[in-house]
């Protein structure tokens, strides 16, 4: 019986459901026991592996990673002002210093240093906080969500 | 085709709007994918959620970057099977090897076939649905995690070779020669088994 179909050609006769057409392996499965019985079982095995689920993730699955991306973020809020917090007493410290200095020494040399001036001075110092703020905002948050989530992605 | 783009495109919009409601859709539409690729790779029960939350994560926080160029669910689960991959590896990395001790398949094939073959049949009188399910699926995690991921995104979630291809990074031909050998094996343990347990 060296006419039996191989392994393979029952496998691809068992996934494509040909049991109907005509070909020459089809006209040898109809007519052998053998090749039958094994078609018979990969039929079952590919039946069985449709409806193989083990089940899975709880209802609530959802709620649960939504719930947790909320805690990251909250936790994100936590620990950001620490480090910010911490700049800006550093830099309202220079700054206070700078401003203190820069009023002495205008008002003793020179009478007509006006509110104006201080001002814009004042202005100045806290646009240029506004821009080291924002850069260390982004910057953390870049960071941090490297750290977390993008250890393995490769897409 | 379109339509569904065209709904994931709005979906992904409403999301990275920041709504939560469509974030919940996303993870309900997918999470049956995920957890067919973290409870098939992964044998740990108290793994398999964290790992498949933190895929949700991922997906997430990576939304932006997603180009459409797949299908969203295909995506996810390529995120899926890489976290996967990478969790197995940093705790058992010889899990990952034990295709190998299939290597010498080919000759077993051709051995095999010159045997009279076993023709198993579990008879309705005999073996209950339920006990037919348990020798299944202890024959299937029986299984190296590849294989078993492989019979699962074909069987089960009717994956075509091409997606899963994209999922799993493996060549279409590779695929499917995994699948072949997957699918003879279970046969073959199956009907060792019947035998043993002398069931037939």
């Amino acid at each position: 019986m060296n006419n039996h179909l191989t392994d393979y050609q029952i496998q691809e006769i068992a996934e494509a459901n040909a049991m109907g057409s005509d070909s020459k392996e089809m006209l040898h499965l109809k007519s052998c026991n053998e090749c039958l019985g094994r078609y018979e079982n990969y039929k079952s095995i590919f039946t069985a592996l449709k409806f193989n689920e083990e089940n899975f993730l709880p209802e609530n699955f959802a709620e649960s990673v939504i719930e947790r991306i909320e805690e990251t973020s909250v936790e994100k809020i936590k620990r950001f002002p620490k480090i910010i917090y911490m700049a800006i007493n550093i830099a309202a410290a220079v700054v206070f210093a700078i401003l203190l200095r820069e009023i002495n020494v205008k008002i003793s040399i020179d009478e007509s240093y006006t509110v104006q001036n201080l001002l814009q001075t004042g202005t100045i110092i806290a646009v240029a906080l506004i821009v080291f703020l924002y850069i260390a905002i982004n910057g953390y948050q870049k960071v941090f969500q490297r750290k977390n989530y993008l250890d393995d992605i490769t897409l | 085709m379109g339509f569904f783009e065209n709904e994931e495109k709005e979906l992904v919009k409403e999301i990275l709007r920041g709504s939560n409601n469509a974030f919940k859709k996303l993870i309900n539409d997918n999470k049956r994918i995920v957890g067919s690729i973290v409870f098939k790779m992964l044998s740990s029960s108290e793994d398999r959620e964290d790992i498949a939350q933190d895929i949700f994560i991922k997906v997430y926080t990576n939304l932006k970057t997603f180009k459409f160029e797949s299908k969203l669910s295909t995506w996810i689960a390529r995120i899926s099977y890489t976290t996967c991959i990478n969790h197995l590896k940093k705790n058992k990395p010889d899990l990952l090897d034990d295709v190998k001790k299939y290597d010498d398949f080919e000759e077993d094939i051709s051995e095999a076939e010159k045997i009279e073959d076993t023709i198993f049949q579990l008879p309705d009188e005999i073996v209950s649905d339920s006990q037919r399910k348990i020798i299944l699926d202890e024959e299937i995690n029986s299984l190296p995690i590849l294989w078993k991921t492989l019979l699962t995104l074909y069987h089960s979630e009717e994956m075509k070779y091409d997606e899963i291809s994209k999922i799993t990074g493996l060549p279409i031909g590779t695929v499917k020669s995994y699948l072949y050998r997957a699918r003879n094996t279970l046969r073959k343990n199956l009907i060792s088994k019947f035998q043993k347990e002398d069931i037939l």
